[in-house]
């Protein structure tokens, strides 16, 4: 689980393109949207493509995603229990 | 802003081939949206408004009988501008007239397949001037690119080059074409309704996307021969920027509203007919436009969307529109909204679901889009303007 | 109609090879690549702005030019600016970045990405330095072969002409296609005292 934390937290940073971040910057228990990273609705999206083209986990729409982007912990639970690849 | 005067327009859409093809089309009800898969070899399936397959070339090769290649954009560009012209009756080949082209993205299908094109034709510029060419012109075309705005923009753009002596014509043209590059982006936005869209419905599911072109010969000239009492003449225009957010409206409708403002400035608002909405169907925009309205104490006023029709078009939507308002305004009617049922927005405005009948002879154009920006335009027929 | 000269306050030029403001050299490149060179200048300048990294390139030479010709003023940047306008010309509108785009639509590789098609409209340029600044009044883009002064200076005349309430007019030339980098971005004023530079097509033609 904690390799996946970091993975994930590795990827966000690379296709959000949060500039001088690492992983350990993140907190995997906190909110990824609202405070902290300043993440919008297109970052949102692009988060929709990472699930999909790293891990084969198609979301239909944005609030969807929401609930699983909710941390980065909640995101790495939902991947370990969906992914086909 | 000087007045400008509309001496001739044409629609060259999946709807008709020409103005009075696309009202007619519009009066029976029609819709040009249907249900496509793979499309463009697109993983999955969409609502658009798309000219049939071949249609473009065949009109083409019947109007046209140059051996010179042009690209599927360029012809409905030049379609549709030759009817404009043939209206208006001008000579498009003269030094005073001006070529105006609004489009978002051009012949951008060519990045997937060149199909024998040179790079260049990638270049908005290249095929504006390839356009006017077609024609004989011999002046630099103005390209306008604005997202979605761009067709409101075009004719701001009109207006400001006619105070130029050189001109005494402007010719817009507003066109795009669909392809897998417009449509997947739109998609990964997650903006595309799954079904027919409906504008400021309370249950609205996102967008349709359209193709299409439109073009629109003004004049500044009133005592020109083609300008009468049922002229529609564009009194007013403005650009205004949300400076909020690239995609997303603002949640105050801080830009359009300062456009509406600025367009109606001392302008009697009873005299408004209807607002022609940019009414895309998405949860943000509608709603945006609705508070936009109502901060402009335009509630009273009839607000109706084409998007039904003919989906949204991108460049080439807010020539279409302008032209069909003026001709509902020419018929007084009212366009209904078409596909909505339940209206719903942010705050509430009067939708008109079914047609209804107007003696006013003003309209107010509205539209938005991507980068923040916000057009309103006033148009109205000369005859009712005191 | 009233006949404007117009003046423009401060202006930067931004190529791959050199920064430059009000005709001094700030920064030059020699072995930099593109996007190296424009995060240098970010650096160089001290900005501090995390959204800049989410631009395209094209977004990025602008937002790095205006905020150049920006700080010289002192303005206030985080104010709203409702008395300025922005009006941009460029060659290629946003190909540099569908060509990006089209990469992440390719057949065997079809993801595509929502953050680069973003960008995929010439005109996002302007919103993105609207956004930074606060600039509320008109944003138009243009595209043209080449820069041409004679359609800049009727561009803005235009504006000033038809929006009384239009001070200042951000805007030039933004282009960025494939590792050619050429940004002339002036801030032009409706009217001012001192020695500022008049808008005509004898200075453009030496700042180009």
């Amino acid at each position: 689980m904690e390799e996946l934390i970091n993975e994930l937290k590795k990827e966000i940073i690379e296709v959000l393109n949060l500039e001088g971040m690492t992983p350990e910057d993140i907190d995997e228990n906190a909110p990824l949207f609202g405070e902290g990273l300043g993440l919008d609705s297109i970052d949102a999206l692009e988060l929709i493509v990472l699930m999909e083209k790293n891990y084969g986990i198609k979301l239909a729409n944005a609030a969807e995603g929401r609930e699983i982007f909710k941390s980065v912990r909640v995101m790495a639970e939902y991947v370990k229990e969906h992914r086909t690849k | 802003m000087k007045v400008l005067y509309n001496i001739g327009d044409c629609i060259f859409s999946p709807m008709g081939s020409t103005t009075s093809e696309n009202v007619q089309a519009l009066s029976e009800g029609h819709s040009a949206l249907a249900y496509y898969d793979g499309a463009f070899n697109l993983p999955e399936p969409f609502f658009a408004s798309l000219f049939e397959k071949n249609h473009i070339e065949h009109t083409f090769a019947n109007r046209a009988k140059e051996a010179f290649r042009y690209t599927r954009f360029e012809k409905i560009a030049i379609l549709a501008a030759a009817g404009a012209i043939q209206n208006a009756d001008i000579d498009a080949s003269r030094k005073e007239v001006l070529f105006i082209l609004s489009t978002t993205k051009g012949n951008i299908e060519l990045l997937e397949n060149q199909d024998g094109f040179e790079k260049e034709r990638l270049f908005l510029w290249r095929s504006a001037q390839l356009i006017a060419q077609y024609f004989g012109n011999p002046n630099e075309p103005l390209v306008v690119s604005n997202a979605c705005i761009s067709g409101c923009a075009a004719q701001i753009a009109a207006a400001r080059a006619l105070t130029n002596p050189q001109y005494k014509y402007a010719v817009v043209i507003g066109a795009d074409v669909l392809s897998k590059f417009v449509i997947s982006g739109f998609q990964s936005f997650k903006a595309l309704s799954p079904e027919l869209c409906h504008p400021f419905d309370a249950d609205r599911t996102g967008l349709n996307l359209g193709e299409g072109a439109a073009a629109i010969v003004y004049t500044h000239f009133d005592n020109h021969p083609k300008v009468n009492a049922n002229t529609l003449c564009l009194l007013r225009g403005a650009i205004c920027n949300d400076a909020n957010h690239i995609s997303g409206p603002s949640r105050t409708a801080e830009g359009l509203f300062a456009a509406i403002e600025k367009t109606m400035q001392n302008f009697d608002k009873e005299s408004i007919a209807f607002i022609n909405a940019h009414g895309t169907a998405t949860r943000y925009n509608d709603d945006m436009e609705s508070i936009a309205i109502q901060r402009a104490q335009l509630s009273a006023c009839p607000v109706n969307s084409l998007k039904g029709y003919y989906g949204h078009a991108l460049g080439a939507a807010g020539v279409i529109e302008v032209i069909l308002s003026a001709q509902a305004l020419l018929q007084n009617r009212i366009w209904k909204t078409r596909g909505t049922q339940n209206t719903g927005t942010a705050s509430p405005i009067r939708v008109p679901l079914h047609e209804e009948k107007t003696l006013k002879t003003a309209f107010l154009k509205i539209i938005s889009g991507f980068g923040g920006g916000n057009a309103a335009l006033l148009l109205a027929q000369k005859g009712g303007i005191r | 109609m009233k006949n404007i000269q117009p003046k423009i306050l401060s202006y930067s030029r931004l190529t791959n090879q050199q920064l430059i403001l009000n005709g001094e050299t700030l920064l030059s490149n020699k072995e930099l690549s593109p996007n190296d060179w424009l995060s240098n200048i970010y650096k160089y300048i001290k900005m501090d702005y995390p959204k800049f990294f989410k631009m395209d390139r094209l977004s990025k030479a602008g937002i790095l030019a205006s905020e150049i010709a920006m700080n010289h003023l002192a303005q206030n940047s985080s104010e709203v600016k409702d008395n300025w306008a922005i009006c941009c010309f460029n060659h290629a509108a946003s190909l540099d970045d569908d060509l990006a785009y089209q990469k992440t639509i390719e057949p065997d590789n079809f993801y595509p990405s929502p953050s680069v098609f973003v960008y995929t409209l010439a005109n996002i340029v302007t919103g993105e330095i609207a956004i930074k600044y606060k600039i509320k009044g008109e944003t138009s883009f243009y595209v043209s072969e080449q820069f041409s002064p004679t359609l800049y200076i009727e561009s803005v005349q235009n504006i000033f002409n038809d929006s009384p309430d239009i001070d200042y007019i951000m805007g030039g030339w933004v282009e960025y296609l494939e590792n050619h980098c050429d940004v002339l971005m002036m801030i032009v004023a409706r009217e001012c005292d001192g020695s500022s530079l008049d808008l005509n097509e004898e200075n453009l033609k030496k700042l180009i």
